[in-house]
């Protein structure tokens, strides 16, 4: 390869980096992977266009508007999803639950095609010992599990630290027999 | 065909080590943990090495695109450690999405989020919505990765609050 076209692969590779620059910036956030599978599947979408554009196997032009037209379907989709929630239901799907109040539910695990093994290596991943500890655990639109704990089972707060404090205070002061009264005939 | 597949083999290690080089030269945190853009810039790379791989460019051509998408993408890293206008405008700011249990409108739309997003995120963190009045602030990261603030009485007990 000449040094004349090599200088070109490098021109395409910076002019190309910048526009993925702004294009990842104008769709925002929640772009890439965070909030559904399909994220994921644009960012690879995009990903494979770039490289044949460096490459100069497509023209510059032809690539760019492939990007832009990914770009632009991305963000109307991500827009009329926050526009509408019935929009946002159809293309990102509901939550699944698949362990309510401590136990296994069979409808969801079967949706989400999710073993009863898979679901308590969910919950050892997040630190939970056992699934009577959760009131909640739903699939959610990323496909991670979210799991809601039993109030019993949240760890302990502040709050409930010095309500247990101050519990314990005032049941000491009645328990301890008052100076005035103590050792008065009855 | 033999030598073709020998070929295959060869590229696939000059793929791998020209990778492997100039991730180290150009620092761990160039795609690790980064920001949405740091994603697809290793996607980029990752189809970029299949081709080369596989014979459809030559290494001449690898070797150049990468190094230049490299050094740029190190130059605008050292921007944003220079300049805290240029870090914002590269990466933006983390949004926040919740305040002292309230949604915040102006970020949602800014991100596209709906109050079911919200919702989904804070539950992701263990937080339902009965609970959200707990919460401080919840941002949304460059990284797009969701934080949480919890308000001062709703932290975890530590060992030091016995004293």
């Amino acid at each position: 390869m000449d040094a004349h076209e090599l200088m070109w692969t490098a021109v395409r590779a910076v002019g190309v980096y910048l526009l993925m620059l702004v294009v990842i910036r104008l769709l925002g956030k929640r772009t890439v992977g965070n909030f559904s599978a399909f994220d994921l599947l644009v960012a690879l979408m995009l990903g494979e266009v770039v490289d044949e554009i460096i490459y100069g196997d497509v023209p510059p032009v032809q690539g760019v508007l492939a990007i832009l037209v990914v770009a632009a379907l991305q963000y109307g989709n991500s827009w009329l999803s926050y526009r509408h929630p019935r929009f946002a239901r159809l293309t990102e799907g509901e939550p699944t639950p698949v362990l309510i109040d401590g136990v296994l539910h069979e409808p969801g695990m079967r949706k989400e095609r999710m073993s009863a093994d898979e679901v308590l290596t969910a919950l050892r991943l997040q630190g939970i010992h056992g699934p009577e500890d959760v009131k909640l655990g739903q699939v959610e639109t990323d496909g991670l599990l979210s799991i809601v704990k039993q109030d019993w089972a949240e760890p302990l707060q502040k709050r409930d630290l010095l309500r247990a404090i101050h519990a314990r205070e005032r049941d000491a002061a009645r328990a301890e027999p008052d100076p005035v009264t103590a050792g008065r005939p009855e | 065909v033999s030598g073709e597949l020998l070929r295959i083999a060869l590229r696939a290690v000059v793929a791998y080590a020209a990778m492997l080089g100039l991730l180290r030269l150009s620092g761990k945190r160039t795609v690790a943990q980064g920001t949405a853009f740091d994603f697809v810039l290793a996607l980029i790379v990752g189809d970029m090495a299949d081709d080369l791989i596989l014979g459809e460019v030559p290494a001449s051509a690898f070797l150049v695109g990468l190094a230049a998408l490299t050094t740029l993408h190190v130059l605008i890293a050292w921007g944003k450690v220079l300049s805290a206008r240029f870090d914002r405008l590269v990466d933006g700011a983390p949004a926040v999405v919740l305040r002292e249990g309230e949604a915040q409108a102006d970020a949602l739309r800014a991100e596209h989020l709906s109050q079911g997003d919200v919702e989904a995120l804070l539950r992701l963190r263990g937080v339902p919505r009965e609970r959200w009045s707990e919460v401080q602030a919840a941002r949304l990261e460059d990284d797009g990765m969701p934080t949480l603030e919890m308000s001062p009485p709703s932290r975890p007990a530590v060992r030091g609050d016995l004293d």
